[in-house]
């Protein structure tokens, strides 16, 4: 029994059954807590990661769905454009107790990296995979919005 | 020395809530817990003030029956207004013990101490001093509140928006308590009954129990405790084909609101001024009367309950993400059969918490499943459906209202509204209000159905705020078959929706714009400024474009606390979307603007989706749902923008902002999907069936 995927750019080697979801092995086995569990059916998005770069719901993928995959988490994104979403959240306060802001970081992460011109209706429309009960919601858009303009004016400057 | 963790008064002595035994950082010690609402922040500013340090330099004790002062739950908007008042005075009386001896030892007159980021100064000269060295060496076990804290006009700290840096802390893991994890901890779950009146007639559990798999059975109660969360889910599935069940009732066509209306109830005057016991039909004047109703709701936090407990010979220790550790310590203490003493329950966060939800219950659940483990932790989380079908849910309410209208005023109103409970907490009536217990014995099984108190629970802002004669009743349904409970704002969402409901429709009577009528009716400066300023920035007076409607509503909380006016703009085509909600709130002296802003906003967008979708769908008295697809909330494809302005009021007490924008917001929509629409309707939720029918019986 084991399993061999690359997490967050190291491969691991899992000695955990294959059909255990990914979401577990994340926090449990190797102890990436910031991937969240919401509702463990594909609607909440708390738990979303990168599986060769696209975002996938964490709590209904096995580990036999992504044996030689490259899994990226929230503790996995850690770049430049990682450090302005941080920024922008930051200035519109955008959340409030948090826990679906894991899920939603990895998404607009994706979605504005794959991207040389992200436009804002794209990157909001990507959340719609989420849900926030605080009502953060007004907030995380705008810290959307800021957040490519702080894209903009970094692409301009250099 | 007191006891810790017993009172929260006057009688506080410092040391019990506060602690400089580190250098550099004053360690602040608070019965409040936060839920995703910021409180620690607010509290951690207001104690910084006093002493002339950032709040960085204070950090929080927070919901630790060992640890904090007894201030009751994190309920009811009131942790800025009471327990930010008491951090504020204690805060004060320790800066004022600790210039006295900084005078006394530098001899120089109290009057000439001051102090920055610690460090004291005389004459506005550096000392060797700091707090932390004059901390040593004072005790402060001093209780006298005889320090006056500083005015508002000196303020630094209190009324700016430090960042909320905290929330860049939660992107990662560790934040919350579902991440918190020990060596030897195992993982538990509880079957819940599908029904509160089931039975369970048998179980094979010898098929499911086996090396590191426990099964604890106790009469209805059963769960199992495994060594790992892959484990407890595939012992769990073949639990739950192995249990028969038995007295689950019929289903049927009735609603939660057809049960209320058909309810025995208590009826209890609230209100009756002179002149508005005769309001009825024969009166001159234009009459009209409505009823309104909203379903019953759910918190549907984001993340599941979670709570881990491990059971000692010597006692127990509990996380939990519960809003009142000690009421939850002391039905903890009385199910295990332990005095409250040897039960410790400590807070750690979890996802939002709007109220009395299920983090209780997967408290108690983890202790008692790991009684069977003694010495290990053992971790519960709850699932989406154990969330949806068994936290409890917010009452459905029935609001009847008769008015007549004279002369352009009102001259009489008689307001009628029905309620089951809104509490059922820990604790709440003497009993123990948690299903683990409750399935396990029926000792603990007994529920006694008692609304808070006048102009509280389901009576909250059934009184309006509004210059006219009022006749207002409270029909109190304690008898409803459903588990009710706190949910954000109690009753004041339902009465206020249908007060500023009908405020629209009174207006339209009497001929008049609904912000000139609302005004007519407001004496109170307070609430004339939030009317007439959401109307500024909102635009109202300008004609809306083609498509678009616009509606308002008012309230302030409990008549007592906060004020709040919302502007909604919406456009119906066919089902409602929501475009834009500003609001003006006034909250006294705030703390934290951005944090303030947060709230209402917050408050503004969870009422829309209750307005437009939510409903607990039921088969009688059975609850269906068991996922997000059949309980939907307000999507980000749904959201509207939001615009929130605070109007300063510095020489007023602070006043909670939690609950403040939920009813306003709901008449906002309500009234703005009429202004467009054409038709009114005043059942929640405004959902594409209910509208459809409205046109269609206008037709």
């Amino acid at each position: 029994m084991g399993v061999t995927l690359t997490i967050n750019g190291t491969p691991v080697e899992l000695r955990a059954d294959g059909t255990t979801p990914l979401i577990l092995a994340l926090r449990n086995e190797l102890g990436l807590k910031g991937t969240r569990f919401g509702c463990g059916g594909e609607d909440c998005g708390a738990c979303m990661v990168l599986v060769d770069s696209e975002p996938r719901y964490s709590c209904t993928l096995q580990l036999d769905d992504v044996r030689q995959k490259r899994i990226t988490t929230i503790e996995g994104l850690n770049d430049r454009l990682s450090e302005v979403l941080r920024e922008a959240i930051l200035a519109e306060n955008a959340g409030q107790c948090g826990y679906c802001l894991s899920g939603i970081f990895v998404t607009l992460h994706r979605c504005i990296s794959a991207s040389a011109h992200p436009k804002y209706a794209e990157v909001a429309g990507a959340l719609d995979r989420h849900l926030c009960r605080c009502g953060a919601n007004a907030a995380i858009l705008r810290s959307v919005g800021r957040a490519l303009k702080l894209i903009e004016a970094g692409a301009s400057d250099a | 020395m007191p006891e810790l963790g017993s009172r929260s008064s006057l009688e506080t002595p410092l040391a019990a809530r506060f602690d400089l035994s580190s250098p550099g950082v004053v360690i602040l010690k608070t019965g409040k817990v936060e839920l995703g609402q910021g409180i620690l922040l607010a509290l951690r500013q207001i104690a910084a003030e006093e002493l002339d340090l950032t709040p960085d330099a204070v950090v929080t004790v927070s919901g630790d029956t060992r640890a904090s002062p007894l201030e009751g739950g994190t309920v009811g908007s009131m942790s800025v207004e009471t327990s930010g008042r008491e951090v504020r005075d204690a805060a004060a009386e320790l800066r004022a013990v600790l210039f006295d001896a900084a005078a006394r030892k530098l001899g120089v007159s109290v009057s000439e101490i001051t102090a920055e980021g610690g460090q004291i100064f005389a004459a506005g000269n550096p000392s060797k001093e700091t707090l932390w060295s004059l901390a040593a060496e004072v005790p402060f076990d001093r209780v006298q509140r005889a320090a006056v804290p500083k005015s508002a006009k000196l303020y630094k700290t209190v009324g700016t928006s430090i960042p909320q840096t905290y929330l860049l802390g939660r992107l990662g893991g560790g934040a919350f308590i579902h991440d918190q994890s020990f060596d030897d901890m195992l993982h538990g779950r509880v079957l819940r009954k599908p029904h509160p009146d089931a039975r369970l007639e048998s179980v094979d559990a010898d098929a499911i129990g086996g090396l590191g798999v426990w099964v604890v059975h106790e009469r209805d109660f059963i769960g199992v405790v495994a060594e790992s969360e892959q484990a407890l889910a595939t012992s769990m599935g073949r639990l739950e084909r192995r249990c028969r069940w038995s007295g689950i009732p019929d289903g049927g066509p009735q609603t939660p609101l057809d049960i209320l209306a058909n309810a025995r109830v208590t009826e209890k005057l609230l209100r009756d001024d002179q002149g508005s016991s005769g309001a009825n039909a024969t009166e001159d004047g234009q009459v009209l009367s409505a009823v309104y109703s909203k379903p019953l709701i759910g918190h549907g936090s984001i993340g599941p309950s979670c709570g881990i407990a491990t059971v000692f010979d010597s006692g127990a220790e509990i996380w939990s993400h519960s809003q009142n550790v000690f009421a939850l310590r002391d039905q903890i203490a009385r199910v295990l059969g332990r005095p409250a003493q040897e039960v410790i329950v400590r807070h750690r966060l979890g996802a939002g918490c709007y109220g009395h939800n299920g983090a209780d219950d997967a408290a108690m659940d983890a202790a008692m499943l790991a009684r069977a483990v003694p010495g290990r932790p053992v971790r519960v989380q709850w699932t989406r459906k154990d969330e949806l079908r068994c936290e409890p849910l917010g009452s459905p309410m029935r609001i009847s209202i008769l008015a007549c209208v004279r002369e352009g005023r009102i001259a009489q109103w008689k307001l009628t509204t029905r309620s089951g409970t809104h509490i059922q907490r820990p604790g709440w009536g003497g009993q123990v209000n948690l299903l683990g217990p409750a399935a396990a014995d029926p000792e603990f099984a007994a529920t006694v159905q008692m609304d808070l108190p006048d102009h509280n629970g389901g009576s909250k802002n059934a009184v309006a705020l509004y210059d006219f004669p009022q006749h207002v009743t409270y029909e109190f349904a304690p008898d409803l078959p459903f588990r009710l409970s706190a949910l954000r704002s109690l009753g004041a969402f339902a009465n206020v929706f249908a007060i500023e409901c009908f405020m629209d429709e009174l207006a339209e009577l009497a001929g008049c714009d609904p912000v000139e009528f609302r005004l007519r009716h407001l004496a109170d400066p307070r609430a004339r400024r939030v009317v007439s300023r959401v109307a500024e920035i909102s635009d109202y007076s300008k004609p809306c474009d083609a498509g678009f409607g616009r509606g308002l509503g008012f309230a302030r909380f409990k008549n007592t606390g906060s004020y709040c006016a919302v502007v909604a703009s919406v456009s119906v085509d066919e089902t409602v979307k929501v475009h834009k909600l500003w609001a003006a709130v006034d909250a006294g002296l705030v703390i934290n603007p951005a944090v303030v802003v947060s709230q209402i906003e917050g408050g503004m967008l969870q009422a829309a989706s209750w307005v437009l979708k939510e409903a607990v769908p039921t088969d009688r008295t059975r609850l269906l749902a068991e996922s997000w697809k059949d309980y939907p909330i307000l999507t980000f494809a749904e959201t509207p923008e939001t615009r929130v302005e605070i109007i300063a009021g510095p020489e007023f007490p602070s006043t909670g902002i939690g609950e403040v924008s939920l009813g306003p917001t709901a008449g906002a929509i309500a009234n703005a999907v009429t202004n467009v629409f054409g038709l009114r309707v005043r059942d929640l939720p405004l959902t594409r069936e209910r509208l459809m029918k409205a046109a269609f019986e206008a037709e």
